[in-house]
This record gives structure tokens, C-alpha cells and sequence, in this order.
């Protein structure tokens, strides 16, 4: 039975996750100019993106905006961040949906829409293709 | 459940309003105007049993196994927001099949950052599977355990409170409630089963969940005082429902396993109480992307008259076909040893074998 288990966590390990310095450049998380935070550790962007973390220090409700079902960027995101791959993230969203508890963030197709809710929503939070042009109004966060 | 009876009619002149303007799972937010939202689930089957009548579906076979929910949430604020939930249910000839389109959920909530609140008919949380045991895409057979989720208590008239703490590397989910449960079950008549609903007022519960450092591994207990009307006396009296979970679920495996010990009083076969002791283990492995296997065995052991036995023993092993998250196709074969406990009982022989089929589609959005 132990062995069993052991099998079971190595298998799961192992598909986790890039390593996160081999994505590091592949993304980049955006907020508002606004927005006073300049720095978030993996685990505090992990906890929006999964609406587990709701407000900021401030009290305001954070906005996450996700990319759209089947981005690839998504999947690198959710694996470097979260540590789930698309598919298993879609999963966790739907029993979160059908247990009454939460829906998922707001999604945009295409970088430039994710920025127009984060430089237009104090409160957004986005992740974009670290080559994607930053509009004004919209800084990059730090992520340890 | 009765008193929300709903007409076809109302259900899908709501549904397609919501259509109209809503977004679902996965479709781009179309503007922050967007205030209703959409989603559902929907399993169709077919399903064959040998022997016994199990789960409704009797020795010919029968196409009539299918599950269609719809939810449509309305952002009223940030912070606040209200849930409608209908769902139609057909197990086969089972005598517990919905007449008619069912609100199942109805709830107002309102997240106070620390706590979130849910008011009205408000699914309750129970175990890893009890607002998602019809689920198809989500789960690795038709449905989740038999043995263990039973009709009824899959939400409370009245409210649910929820937290999430983080401890280091663990987080601590807890929820209370209290309320209205609805109970149903089979009752045997002389003239064939028949379906009996039962309601209670008070009744309250938590269930916790401690999800570890190792990503994907978690463990939970339920804790349950609800009142119980005794199949004889049809007197009210107070019990306690206790169990446990263990959750392992990786990217390519997963093993679960859950236990449930409760009352039922008038529950034995000469009316006297009974201990029912609930417990099934199950686990997959995906070979592919979006081709797995899965077993399941659900085992329930009953005491009254001081001694114990066992009612419900099943092996399941199934293969599911998920070309994406939102499709399963899954086909499943189960070898039942007696029967389950909401069912009518097995006379004259309680251990009678059975084998059943089913081969199921399921879609959610």
C-alpha cells in the first residue's frame, strides 16, 4: 500500500509543472498603474487565479483575467504558477461551478484585450505574453 | 423537493434568456456588463443489468438514464451574487426519477472576505462528491458511489458559511451549515417500491478540509447532527452522521477514499435502529491524455440487533474517453453483491449478485 502511494505521488510530481525558470520568460503578470503592489510570490498569484484570495490589502476585490480555454500561454501560466496543467484547472473550475462555491475568472482571446481590462479596472490582474507591448496605465508585477 | 416543482416550459424560457446574454465556461467574457452566467451539465446513457433491478435499471436494458442540470448565477455585485440551479433526473425505472424539471438550488451569497455566506435552498458540501455526484465529465463513472451519496442531503434550506486559511503550507477549508434536509428513499410495498420523502428542520453540520503540503493530497471530515423520522414510529429523533476523506489527485493518477457512519432508526428489518457504515475506494490512471481506467469498490456494512453485516458490496472498473474537459464518453462494468440501502431490500436472499452495465456520454459547460 505504501509503495502504492509512493507510485501514485511520484507519477503526479512528476507531471506538475515546468520548472518555473524554464517559462520565466514566456509570460508576464500585469496589473493596474495604479495599483500599488509591486511585487506577489507565486503562491499570492496562484490563490487569485484560483479565487482564493478575493480582496486586496486594501480591501478591494481583486479582478483576475484569465486567457481564454486552449491558450497555450494559459497552460505554461497555470504549470509555472499553480503547478496544474489547463486540462486539470478546468477541472478544478468546473467542481467549483457545480458545487455552488465559485465560477472562474473572466477570460480575454488575446493579450491586448487583457490589458484593456487591466489598464481600464483598478483592481484587475492579467497574465500577457512577455513580449506583448504594455499599454499606458498597465505595469508588471514582480513574481518570486 | 416536491414544493419546487417547476413547468418545462418555465425552465427553458429561463434558460434561453440566459442564453441570450450570458457567458459560460471557457467563452470569452464578452464586457464587464455581463451579469448572468451560464452553465450545465448533461449525461445520457444506457444501461443494462442481468439480474436484479439496480439503480433503476432493470434486466431489458433501458435508454431512459440521463441527468440535465442548468445554472445561471447573477453577478449582482463583486461580493454578491444569486444561484438557480434546475435539474431533470431519469435513473431507468427507478421510482425516485424526477416527474417534472427540479430547482434544485436557489441561494443568495455574499463573500465578506473572510467568510462566505449562502442563504436559501443551498448546496451543502458532504464529502469530495455530493453537489458534483452527476457530474459526468468530472467523475471517473456515471456516478459517484452509490452506497455512499445518497438521494437527498445534497442541499440545506437554510445557510451555509464558508472560510479558507492558509496554515504555512497547508489551507484549512471549513464550512458550517444549518437547516431543512429532504430525504428520499425506497420504500417496498406489496404492490413494488415507492418513493418516500422525508424533512427535518434542524440540522447542522461542518465539513473540513486540510489540504497538505504535496500538492493534490487532502484530507476531510464530516461532522452531521441532523434529526432522523423513524420508518415505524414516525417519531423525530437526533443522530450523528461522522466521516472521513482522503483525496490523492495527480495530473496522471488519483486514489480517493471515503468513510460515513450514521443512524437510521426504524432502519432494520423488524423495524428496530440501525448503524450504517458507508465506505467505498476508488482510483484511475490516465493512459493518455484522454484515455483513463477506473475502479471503484463501494462496500456498506449494517449493525442492528448487535451484530453486523454486509448490505452493499460493489466492483466497478470503467473506461472513460475525455477527447477534452467539457466531453466523457465512458463505458463501465459493476458486479453488485446485495443491494443499496436507499433501495427496496433484497428478498429472500439479501446477498442476490447482479451485474450491470453502462455506457454513458456526458457534456458540461
Amino acid at each position: 500500500m505504501r509503495a502504492t502511494w509512493a507510485v501514485l505521488a511520484i507519477m503526479g510530481l512528476s507531471a506538475t509543472g515546468l520548472p518555473a525558470s524554464a517559462d520565466a520568460q514566456e509570460y508576464v503578470v500585469v496589473v493596474n498603474a495604479e495599483n500599488p503592489i509591486t511585487t506577489l510570490t507565486k503562491k499570492d498569484v496562484a490563490a487569485i487565479f484560483l479565487k482564493q484570495t478575493t480582496h486586496w490589502n486594501d480591501d478591494n476585490p481583486v479582478v483576475p483575467v484569465d486567457q481564454a480555454k486552449g491558450a497555450k500561454l494559459r497552460d505554461v501560466f497555470m504549470r509555472a504558477v499553480v503547478g496544474k496543467s489547463a486540462a486539470s484547472m478546468d477541472a478544478y473550475w468546473q467542481t467549483q461551478i457545480f458545487s455552488g462555491k465559485n465560477v472562474p475568472p473572466i477570460t480575454r482571446s488575446k493579450d491586448a484585450d487583457v490589458l484593456a481590462v487591466v489598464r481600464t479596472n483598478v483592481n484587475a490582474i492579467g497574465y500577457v505574453d512577455a513580449k506583448a507591448p504594455l499599454p499606458q496605465g498597465v505595469k508588471v508585477v514582480a513574481v518570486k | 423537493m416536491g414544493m419546487y416543482h417547476v413547468s418545462v416550459r418555465t425552465v427553458l424560457c429561463v434558460s434561453l434568456m440566459s442564453l441570450l446574454a450570458t457567458r459560460g465556461y471557457g467563452q470569452e467574457d464578452q464586457g464587464e456588463s455581463d451579469k448572468i452566467i451560464l452553465h450545465g451539465y448533461f449525461s445520457q446513457a444506457y444501461a443494462k443489468s442481468d439480474n436484479l433491478t439496480v439503480l433503476g435499471i432493470p434486466k431489458g436494458g433501458t435508454f431512459n438514464y440521463r441527468v440535465l442540470a442548468l445554472q445561471a448565477r447573477y453577478l449582482i455585485t463583486d461580493e454578491d451574487q444569486l444561484v438557480v440551479q434546475g435539474r431533470y433526473q431519469q435513473s431507468g425505472i427507478s421510482v425516485l426519477n424526477d416527474a417534472a424539471p427540479q430547482i434544485q438550488w436557489m441561494y443568495y451569497q455574499h463573500d465578506f472576505g473572510v467568510v462566505t455566506m449562502a442563504l436559501g435552498k443551498v448546496p451543502v458540501p458532504i464529502g469530495l462528491y455530493n453537489n458534483t455526484r452527476e457530474v459526468g465529465t468530472l467523475l471517473p463513472f456515471y456516478r459517484a458511489s452509490a452506497n455512499y451519496y445518497v438521494p437527498g442531503y445534497e442541499t440545506i434550506d437554510g445557510a451555509v458559511l464558508s472560510n479558507a486559511t492558509r496554515l504555512g503550507a497547508w489551507r484549512l477549508e471549513s464550512t458550517v451549515y444549518g437547516g431543512a434536509f429532504t430525504n428520499l428513499f425506497q420504500a417496498p410495498t406489496s404492490s413494488g417500491p415507492v418513493a418516500v420523502s422525508t424533512r427535518t428542520e434542524y440540522n447542522y453540520g461542518t465539513q473540513l478540509w486540510l489540504e497538505t503540503p504535496l500538492s493534490g493530497v487532502r484530507i476531510g471530515t464530516q461532522l452531521v447532527s441532523y434529526q432522523a423520522v423513524d420508518a415505524v414510529t414516525f417519531d423525530t429523533t437526533r443522530h450523528t452522521l461522522v466521516g472521513g476523506s482522503i483525496d490523492a489527485t495527480f495530473e496522471h493518477a488519483f486514489a480517493r477514499g471515503e468513510y460515513l457512519r450514521y443512524a437510521i432508526p426504524g432502519g432494520g428489518p423488524a423495524g428496530q435502529g440501525l448503524i450504517e457504515n458507508d465506505m467505498y475506494g476508488e482510483a484511475g490512471v490516465k493512459l493518455t491524455e484522454q484515455w483513463s481506467i477506473n475502479t471503484q469498490v463501494p462496500v456498506s456494512l449494517v449493525r442492528y440487533s448487535g451484530r453486523t453485516s454486509r448490505s452493499t458490496y460493489d466492483r466497478a472498473l470503467g473506461v472513460k474517453y475525455a477527447p477534452n474537459s467539457d466531453v466523457a464518453f465512458k463505458l463501465e462494468g459493476h458486479r453488485l453483491t446485495g443491494a443499496f440501502s436507499w433501495e427496496p431490500p433484497l428478498v429472500p436472499n439479501p446477498q442476490g449478485k447482479t451485474t450491470y452495465v453502462i455506457a454513458s456520454v456526458s457534456a458540461s459547460f
